[in-house]
């Protein structure tokens, strides 16, 4: 016996459930006042140097930062952050490539997020797939460093499509790979008109001023009144 | 390599969809995919062929429709009541 055919509408996004854990992630860090920042990147980016620079400026200014470091296998990453003195947790992935929401969630519960003023996630080094999985959030800083060429961001445009800032790290080797400041930037405006960029370097600190900036400004139009 | 747990989550979706069509036969997921959602079609096409197997509609198939954006959305389900 046959059954009826019929069309059920659904319009459901398939990432419904990562997006629900997201959503309620976004309201409790905002509850909380803290500013939660995401970094994604390939690997060798330099994402862990610059988030350890990071973490350690803050906590020279008196920030109350922590951090969530996503990795396919060790905790290298966990225990270089830690040098900084900042509060650290890793996510060991084992074979997947990025972090979700519900990691995000599970890594987050131990923490009393009203007594941070900074909270980071570096995502799993990959351009591709985590541009798909929003973790909560409030910006999300894609780092491309000079190394990897200028192209990178129309190579890979879904990722900087979904960032809020472009970073550009290693900017003191710039020089030494010939790294064509404006074809970047212009690459960068190609797919995401408007986006926000800096150049910077962990090892020498320039440019880091600016990123500092950046995060005390945002922090503070977050903060609840 | 994020396909198979897309496929996974499609699936996840369209078991609670269906749901409320208790009795139904699930012939057809229709998916809507963005050009700049991150996922690869025929990447996914076959994480799906994989995920569907164990899933509670081995025979399910999967059309995908690609889009323009970052959609990831299934659209319909095609059934038999």
């Amino acid at each position: 016996m046959t059954g009826t055919p019929r069309i059920v509408e659904v319009r459901k996004n398939v990432l419904k459930r990562n997006d629900e854990v997201a959503r309620a992630l976004r309201k409790r860090f905002e509850e909380s006042g803290v500013l939660v920042v995401s970094l994604v990147s390939s690997p060798g980016s330099g994402k862990t140097a610059f988030l350890e620079k990071t973490l350690t400026l803050l906590k020279q200014a008196n920030f109350r930062p922590a951090a969530i470091v996503g990795d396919l296998a060790t905790d290298n990453d966990a225990v270089r952050l830690a040098r900084s003195q900042a509060p650290v947790k890793q996510i060991t992935t084992g074979t997947l490539c990025h972090l979700e929401a519900a990691m995000v969630e599970q890594a987050a519960q131990e923490w009393d997020l009203a007594g941070l003023d900074f909270l980071f996630i570096e995502n799993v080094g990959n351009l591709v797939c985590p541009s798909a999985y929003d973790l909560g959030e409030a910006l999300r800083a894609v780092l491309l460093s000079v190394t990897e060429g200028e192209d990178k961001p129309l190579k890979y445009p879904t990722i900087f499509n979904s960032a809020d800032v472009a970073v550009i790290t290693k900017i003191d080797l710039a020089d030494a790979v010939e790294f064509d400041r404006k074809a970047a930037r212009a690459n960068i405006e190609t797919i995401r008109p408007g986006l926000p960029v800096m150049e910077l370097s962990t090892k020498s600190g320039a440019g880091m001023d600016e990123w500092m900036s950046l995060l005390v400004s945002r922090r503070r139009g977050h903060a609840a009144p | 390599m994020h396909e198979l747990s897309i496929a996974l989550s499609i699936l996840d979706v369209a078991e609670e969809e269906m749901q409320r069509h208790p009795g139904a036969k699930l012939d057809i997921i229709n998916l809507r995919l963005g050009k700049f959602s991150g996922v690869v079609k025929e990447a996914l096409a076959s994480a799906y062929e994989l995920a569907r197997e164990p899933s509670p509609f081995p025979l399910a198939r999967l059309v995908i429709e690609e889009v323009s954006g970052n959609e990831l959305q299934i659209a319909s389900l095609e059934l038999e009541e």
